[in-house]
């Protein structure tokens, strides 16, 4: 008790410098809490808006269909739908088909992507379909009705309630035709999709390819990520009776968003260490300087009986003083920031005047911060060791000193 | 028997460029309870002979035994724990700790031994009353004149009941009458309490105060008053 007095002391001892290293390391550390706070909404975000309008948290395939996305590979769902819905943690389930093609409107043509899927479902669901206008889908949804993106129509020259031919090749091999009528745009603001898509009811697409009520993908969305690691167990127990088909994680299914958000996980991880430990060297030089300009009085403290470990020990404590107080100040900033960012978010509009692609996902412009509490206290803790480590020179300079040489030091 | 045994002791201080012979061939025996002055002119070796006999410093040549301390033989860990348990010191400085107020600086040696709180309380009060520096307690050292700052260095230096009480210069930085009253004060301590001083000093009214009288000069014993008693 009385070192960790002392140890005080002689940290506020030079009040200013104290203030400006303890401002320096608790705002680094709020930075950085803050910062990885802000970045786990916008994965959070991210893996929200790529599993709702991609594989779901997780789909069901037929097996090797990731590998290489062969339009033949589809699967009869009967029965399977209904059996995954009864799932606990399922909210959503949606059958899908992919297909290349090609739109000719009676002007352009152009390549395509077709996805057929459950409008009705997918409407609730999907974040490129709430998107869309009241008026484009509606009650009166029909077999014929598309929703074609926007770049695409622009390209084919034509707008909404104008017909458009879609051609596919069927599973035999025969070139299929259909007249579609635009129902709708699609507006990603993924410039590739948008020039290609058209969405189209899963049934039509199934029929087009000549294989009637079969699709490509079971998508399934859960009522929280959070429950994958429960779920995903009892869909491959459903599946033991489907040996064909394979259950397959988002991450599994999208690698290009799990990839992109794996690497910037990874490079903030890297850079908030980083911008850690060149707070270190700022600490490292505070305690030097202290120590140096303690050299005299660490003389007559040796002189007096102080063992070299004590005189260790009081400039670590110094330290682990330091330490705490960055680590609990840095940490009521951060929560103070992430608070806000939680409630209000960050509006990137402010920044970036047009929507910004990152793996796959459209950003929204206002994105918001998510709480990680864990990291928080790792990175607490982290910014103590570094402080800790950041006094072990100083302390063991401070160790060695000759009672009689320190005290001819002036 | 010697507290303090010195035999052809020599200490050279040799900085890469010079070789400065600080104490040459010195041989001592000072006996427990002895009111000691090292006496001599700047330079003369009083400090360094003070050092050799705290352990502060290592000599170059020959032998040192301070309370059954073989101080050449001795680790840095071993010369803390004989500072810490047999020696007092009184610095020229005062060399108080800033940021201790001054029961905590008196205290410091105390609280280092491991002493209960209240014990430590007991003690420093007491010589706090004694040495006329009662209500001074939770004073910060610079709000203390040089005189009272060197009472509480004193203080830290007794309260630990040292069998040697080592002081370099403690009148140095204090005016003739504070000087006089400290000087009284140790006379009286080391009557009382048989507690053993050595001192140094070059201040003719100072030496008068000693015992015994030992003078250096260049680092060699040029007289010893204990041989003519």
């Amino acid at each position: 008790m009385a070192d960790l007095k002392l140890a005080w002391r002689n940290l506020v001892r030079y009040r200013m410098r104290f203030i400006i290293t303890l401002t320096g390391v608790s705002l680094s550390l709020a930075l950085v809490q803050t910062y990885h706070n802000f970045t786990q909404g916008v994965y959070s975000y991210m893996v929200e808006t790529g599993v709702r309008s991609g594989t779901g948290h997780m789909a069901i395939y037929k097996k090797h269909y990731l590998e290489n996305h062969d339009e033949s590979m589809t699967f009869n769902p009967e029965g399977l739908i209904s059996g995954i819905l009864k799932i606990k943690g399922v909210s959503e389930v949606m059958p899908r088909l992919y297909y290349s093609g090609l739109g000719q409107s009676s002007r352009e043509s152009r390549n395509i992507f077709i996805m057929g899927i459950d409008m009705e479902k997918e409407k609730e669901i999907n974040p490129f379909l709430k998107k869309l206008p009241e008026n484009t889908i509606t009650e009166s949804w029909k077999n014929r009705d598309a929703l074609v993106g926007k770049g695409l129509l622009e390209e084919l020259k034509i707008g909404i309630g104008r017909k458009f031919v879609v051609t596919i090749q069927s599973q035999d091999g025969g070139l299929v035709t259909e007249l579609f009528r635009v129902g709708g745009v699609i507006d990603t603001g993924i410039r590739e999709m948008d020039s290609s898509i058209v969405m189209i009811n899963s049934s039509q697409a199934s029929e087009m390819a000549g294989v009637p009520d079969d699709i490509h993908e079971i998508a399934v969305v859960l009522e929280d990520a959070a429950m994958a690691p429960e779920v995903f167990p009892c869909i491959e127990k459903l599946l033991e009776e489907s040996p064909g088909l394979e259950a397959a994680t988002w991450e599994k299914a999208m690698p290009n968003l799990f990839n992109a958000l794996r690497w910037d996980y990874v490079s903030v991880k890297v850079l908030s260490y980083v911008v850690l430990l060149i707070v270190t060297i700022g600490v490292v030089n505070t305690l030097l300087m202290s120590v140096t300009e303690r050299y005299h009085e660490f003389g007559m403290l040796r002189g007096i009986g102080t063992s070299p470990f004590r005189l260790c020990r009081m400039i670590m404590l110094e330290a682990l003083i330091l330490g705490i107080l960055a680590m609990a100040a840095g940490t009521a900033v951060c929560s103070i920031a992430t608070g806000y960012l939680a409630e209000y978010g960050f509006d990137l509009r402010l920044f970036i005047p047009e929507n910004l692609e990152f793996g796959g996902v459209i950003f929204s412009s206002l994105l918001y911060a998510e709480w990680d509490f864990i990291w928080m206290a790792e990175s607490g803790a982290y910014i103590v060791f570094l402080c800790l480590a950041a006094s072990l020179y100083p302390a063991f300079k401070a160790a060695r000193v000759t009672p009689v040489e320190a005290m001819r030091h002036v | 028997m010697g507290l303090i045994i010195m035999h052809k002791i020599s200490k050279v201080y040799d900085n890469g460029r010079q070789r400065i012979k600080a104490v040459s061939d010195l041989s001592l025996t000072i006996k427990p309870g002895e009111f000691t002055v090292l006496a001599g002119p700047s330079g003369s070796g009083k400090s360094t002979v003070l050092n050799l006999m705290g352990g502060l410093d290592l000599p170059t040549e020959g032998s040192i035994s301070v309370a059954g301390y073989r101080i050449e033989q001795a680790s840095s860990r071993t010369l803390s724990d004989f500072r810490l348990e047999s020696i007092g010191f009184i610095f020229q400085s005062f060399n108080l700790l800033p940021v201790l107020t001054a029961a905590e600086n008196a205290e410091y040696v105390l609280l280092l031994q491991g002493v209960d709180k209240a014990e430590r309380k007991k003690r420093v009060d007491e010589l706090f009353y004694e040495l006329g520096m009662d209500g001074l307690q939770k004073r910060m050292p610079c709000d203390l004149s040089g005189g009272q700052q060197q009472r509480v260095a004193i203080i830290r230096a007794l309260a630990s009941k040292p069998e040697l009480i080592l002081a370099d210069e403690p009148t140095a930085s204090l005016d003739s009458k504070t000087s006089e009253s400290l000087l009284k004060l140790m006379s009286r301590l080391n009557e009382t309490s048989g507690t053993t001083f050595v001192f140094s000093s070059h201040d003719p009214r100072v030496i008068d105060h000693a015992k015994r009288r030992i003078m250096l000069e260049d680092g060699c014993l040029k007289s010893d008053s204990k041989e003519c008693i």
